[in-house]
């Protein structure tokens, strides 16, 4: 929160945070727990590297009370912002200019350059169109989203959530896990929607190539959403479908 | 025979400096990416491993013409392969000469009121509290319009969460303590 949205990182006592993560480091009992431990050590890192910037940044413009500096703003005409401006600011010169050698590599270029009609008629040509699919089988491909897709999406979570009833969660590669390497990519991909939709949580379990899945109730996050990109081959598949560790 | 060739010496030396700083100026002056100015690098490959020598000589020779070397470096780098050089003017423009080169003055007030707005919230805003302090002065579409403007030609820089913060050329261009001091100290309007 502090390092995205620039707020005071000093508002943040460090050093008290530190100490109640130090008596409470002996009750720490669980992995999970453990992990959060360390999550929050790192957490409070970035916040001392915050707090740096910040000094830094006072420093570099000889502390002024960030408020007086916006009421300034806010009362001074645009001309006296301008006249400012032009005294501190002092442009970087350049030349848009084609070289001599860019020239030449332009000529080469356009005389090699077969005509258009040449280069287009590869994709104009006497192409006959292939025939047409119907609707149906564009559906029955899965090349179309139909209402069978949110059935499906249902059902994927329907069984997380049977899956956790009795752990509270499981491992990512462990339910993705099905009997073809077919099944298991559509269950991947099934998943992914739900983690987007923000009916399941992943965690990244430390150290491993692994995560952890929890079902919860639907969440919108109002913080820029992520990207995280986990690839399955067949080779995966196969160790995972054979019992073999995934790490 | 010995004061010759030191002769002979010092001039042909003098003569490969001054092939390197023409060198070096066309390098620097001529946009050669998306973004003007030179790496570190390309000058130590193009210039040999004393360019910062070359370009000591070269910022003393466009002094002349009210041009200077300047050096970026990216925040908490100190490897001066990584910085970027540029050559800037060596004194502030006027008005008239920025709005000649392309900028609108209300284009300029937009941009300078960013960026000591952005000082002001040491050095991170979010993108709609910015517009919303624009918003007292300028029309809507014009502050969208300046904002991209601002962050495609490098004066700020938009980060992750709807963040904007001070970009490169800012920091090459913009003398911030001047600027604020400057604001600081101008009149404020009547009523």
């Amino acid at each position: 929160m502090v390092e995205e949205r620039g707020l005071n990182p000093f508002n943040v006592e460090v050093r008290e945070e530190l100490k109640t993560l130090d008596e409470q480091l002996g009750d720490l009992k669980s992995y999970e727990e453990l992990c959060l431990d360390v999550e929050a050590v790192n957490m409070l890192t970035k916040v001392v590297k915050a707090q740096k910037d910040w000094l830094s940044e006072e420093a570099s413009v000889f502390y002024t009370d960030p408020a007086f500096i916006e009421h300034k703003l806010r009362k001074i005409s645009t001309k006296a912002i301008v006249e400012a401006f032009m005294k501190a600011w002092k442009p970087i010169a350049c030349v848009e200019e084609i070289s001599k050698e860019e020239l030449v590599k332009a000529i080469d270029y356009w005389n090699r350059l077969k005509p258009l009609k040449s280069r287009w008629s590869k994709f104009t040509g006497d192409r006959k169109l292939g025939g047409y699919i119907e609707l149906e089988e564009l559906k029955k491909q899965g090349l179309i989203i139909d209402e069978t897709f949110y059935k499906d999406l249902e059902r994927v979570l329907d069984e997380l959530k049977e899956v956790c009833k009795t752990k509270g969660s499981v491992s990512y590669w462990s339910f993705i896990s099905g009997k073809s390497f077919e099944e298991t990519v559509k269950r991947a991909y099934m998943l992914s929607f739900l983690l987007t939709y923000g009916y399941v949580e992943l965690k990244k379990i430390p150290l491993k190539d692994d995560y952890i899945l929890t079902p919860r109730e639907r969440v919108e996050t109002k913080a820029p959403s992520e990207s995280l990109p986990i690839s399955i081959d067949y080779e995966r598949w196969r160790k995972l479908s054979g019992g073999e560790s995934s790490d | 025979m010995n004061v010759g060739g030191s002769y002979l010496e010092v001039n042909l030396l003098t003569e490969v400096m001054r092939v390197k700083i023409r060198r070096a100026a066309q390098l620097l002056l001529f946009q050669r990416h998306r973004e003007p100015g030179v790496k570190g690098w390309e000058l130590k490959r193009a210039l040999g491993k004393n360019y910062l020598k070359v370009l000591e000589v070269l910022d003393s020779e466009l002094e002349k013409i009210g041009l200077q070397v300047k050096m970026v470096k990216p925040k908490d780098v100190e490897d001066l392969d990584k910085a970027r050089f540029v050559i800037t003017v060596r004194e502030p423009l006027n008005v008239g000469d920025a709005t000649s080169s392309g900028w609108r003055i209300d284009e300029i007030a937009a941009l300078a009121a960013s960026v000591a707005f952005i000082i002001s919230k040491h050095g991170k805003v979010q993108r709609r509290e910015l517009e919303e302090f624009l918003e007292e002065k300028f029309p809507k579409w014009f502050i969208e319009y300046s904002i991209s403007k601002f962050i495609g030609r490098g004066y700020l820089k938009r980060e992750s969460g709807g963040v904007l913060t001070i970009g490169w050329r800012a920091e090459v261009e913009i003398d911030k303590k001047l600027l604020l001091n400057l604001i600081l100290r101008s009149k404020t309007e009547q009523g």
